[in-house]
Order: C-alpha cells, then structure tokens, then sequence
C-alpha cells in the first residue's frame, strides 16, 4: 500500500474517528468540523503513501491530536469561550450518558488521546505509547489519572 | 455491583459518551463538500515545481543581467573618456575655454550686446604693420608681405606670430620672423628670407 494515499478513500475511512477526536479535544461540531477539514487538507496538500491502512489511521490520529493542541494553543481560542452545544447528539440524551461526555471533554488535554484511543479504538497501552512516542508507563499514569478524574466527576467509586 | 461489572459500566459509559461525539451525516457532507472546494481551489492555484522555479529565478536573472548592463556601461564610459584622443581633449578643452553665461550667450555675444564688440580682424590687423624687409617670396614664387607687429624692432627682435599679408593687405596666414628678416610659416619648415618690398 506504499502508492500515494486516494483522499476520498481516506475521508470515507477514517473521516468518523477524525471527527471524533476533534470534537473530544475542542468541545464543540463547528470546531470539530474545521479540524477535520484542516486535517484532510494536509493529506491534499502532500499527499503520503501509507504501508498500511493501520498506518495512516495512526497518522491521521497524531495529525489530528496536534492540530486540536494547536488550536487550543492558539491566541483567538484562548480568548474566546464556546458557547455549550450538544443538542445535535445522535444518542438519547439520557442523563447518564450526557453527564459522562461532560466529564470526558472535561477532562485535560494530555489525557485525552489516551483515553480516546483505549476506551474508544480499542487499543492496548504499549500500542498507544508507540503511536504517540512516548513510555508505556506514562500511557498508563494517564489513563490511570482519567479513571479518577472522571470517576470523582461521575460520582463513582474511584478505587 | 462487583467491582468487574462496575468497570464494564465505566468503560461502556465512556465508550458510549465518545460514539455520541461522533459526525451527523449533515455534518460528513458539509465536510466533504468544504474540502471538494478546498481541493479545486488547492489545485487550482497550486504552481508546478518547475514553474515555481521559473518564477523566481527569471526576474532573477532579469535583474542580474539588469544590474551587470548598467555596471558594464558605467565603466565602459569612465574608460572611453579616460582614454581620449589629444585630439578629442582639445576639442573638449576648447568647449571649456568657451565662456558661457548665465543667460547662455557667449561673451563675444554679450560683448557685441553690450558696445564693446571690436572687428576682431580690424584689431589683429591694426596692431602689424610692414617690415623694413616686407615681402618674402616663396619658392613657387608666390609673393606675400610680412607684417610684424607696430612696436617691435624689427632689427633685432623674433617674433613668434607674425602675419604674411597678401597682394592687397589682408592677412592670409600666420608666420614667425626671425631677427627681423626670416620667416617660417606656420605649416612649414623652410625659413624664406624677407626681402625689400618692391
């Protein structure tokens, strides 16, 4: 799969999970939407060869965790507040659930993508911490951290 | 609840709360639609390689050649009057000696202008007058008489400008007289013995 990467394939693929993640990092559909579209505007501009589909689903998950750092990082965003906005969620918004993404988007940027990529995509910490380079104990202080976080959030048992 | 089945809970919640984050189908299409135009407009202004490069090394090398041209004449000219001929400095030096002045007319303008003008023939002419030994006689046997100027000894003296004057009194050429009776004319290197006018 070495050949340069077909942008519609790569949106049809991946386009849910970038969006996703966006939205974790930055709280809100319109933000969520313009980091997708920067995102795969990269991949337009130079275009890759993947080695595999795992491959660029790990790239597309970097890219998209450092652009959402940027635009946290960047000065309108640290100046402006967003206005609450999750009546355009597709599940019931039964308290429970409600109550749980307000936790999860509450929680620190650090944390997120490892909680993101554990509880959401499934994967394990030594996976995560060679997807984003860095220790695997570090993975697992983080998504230990999370736990509780979002436990005394959520009211729960934080043992 | 055991301690397993309040974990699964948790997981699930967290899981369900990141499935709720994800896109509405209005939101996918509007993407698509944004980045479709985005791609055009990419595509569009995007310059090839080789294009790029033309476009910055051609005013480059405009202005480089620009540059060297004017340099190359700017020397070319510091040289070329550097190396003048004598003869293109005399007439330079002539231009010079020309007095111009404020109103752009020569001084023998402003002189004529102002009454002082005299016949600069006149005034030559009057300041000569006949030698004892007036008339030199060339070897082609052409006549002139000599002038030398009013106040000189003609006997003794050399004059380094003397006029040779002809048949009828005006004077056609330049010469030196030498002790008051030889001549040389200008052009020449033969000195004529003046002779008594007849």
């Amino acid at each position: 799969m070495d050949d340069l990467c077909n942008i519609e394939d790569v949106f049809e693929r991946h386009f849910s999970m970038v969006y996703r993640l966006s939205y974790s990092y930055l709280g809100s559909a319109a933000d969520a939407e313009d980091a997708a579209q920067s995102v795969f505007m990269k991949l337009v501009r130079k275009p890759r060869a993947f080695k595999s589909q795992e491959h660029e689903k790990a790239w597309l998950i970097v890219c998209t965790s450092n652009h959402c750092k940027d635009v946290l990082k960047s000065a309108h965003r640290t100046r402006v507040v967003a206005l609450p906005e999750r009546d355009h969620m597709l599940f019931s918004t039964e308290d429970a659930s409600t109550d749980t993404m307000e936790a999860v988007l509450r929680l620190p940027s650090r944390l997120k993508d490892c909680v993101y990529l554990h509880y959401y995509e499934g994967y394990k910490t030594a996976e995560i911490a060679r997807l984003l380079g860095i220790p695997a104990s570090t993975v697992r202080n983080r998504l230990s951290d999370a736990r509780v976080l979002l436990r005394k959030e959520l009211g729960g048992d934080t043992a | 609840m055991s301690k397993d089945e309040t974990a699964l809970g948790f997981d699930a919640g967290v899981r369900k709360a990141y499935d709720a984050m994800g896109p509405t189908q209005d939101a996918r299409e509007r993407v698509r639609a944004r980045l479709e135009e985005e791609q055009r407009a990419y595509a569009k202004a995007k310059v090839s390689r080789p294009q790029r490069r033309a476009m910055i090394i051609l005013p480059l090398a405009a202005g480089i050649a620009a540059i060297a041209a004017v340099l190359f004449v700017g020397v070319r000219s510091n040289t070329t009057s550097m190396q003048a001929s004598p003869q293109q400095n005399a007439v330079a030096q002539k231009g010079d000696d020309k007095q111009v002045s404020a109103s752009g007319a020569t001084s023998q303008e402003v002189a004529a202008e102002e009454g002082f003008a005299m016949d600069a023939a006149e005034s030559e002419d009057a300041r000569y007058a006949k030698s004892p030994y007036q008339a030199v006689v060339l070897d082609n046997g052409q006549t002139y008489e000599v002038g030398l100027p009013v106040d000189a000894d003609p006997a003794s003296d050399s004059f380094e400008v003397a006029k040779a004057l002809d048949k009828d009194g005006n004077a056609v050429v330049e010469c030196t007289v030498a002790e008051g009776r030889y001549v040389r004319f200008s052009e020449g290197q033969t000195w004529y013995e003046l002779v008594p006018s007849t």
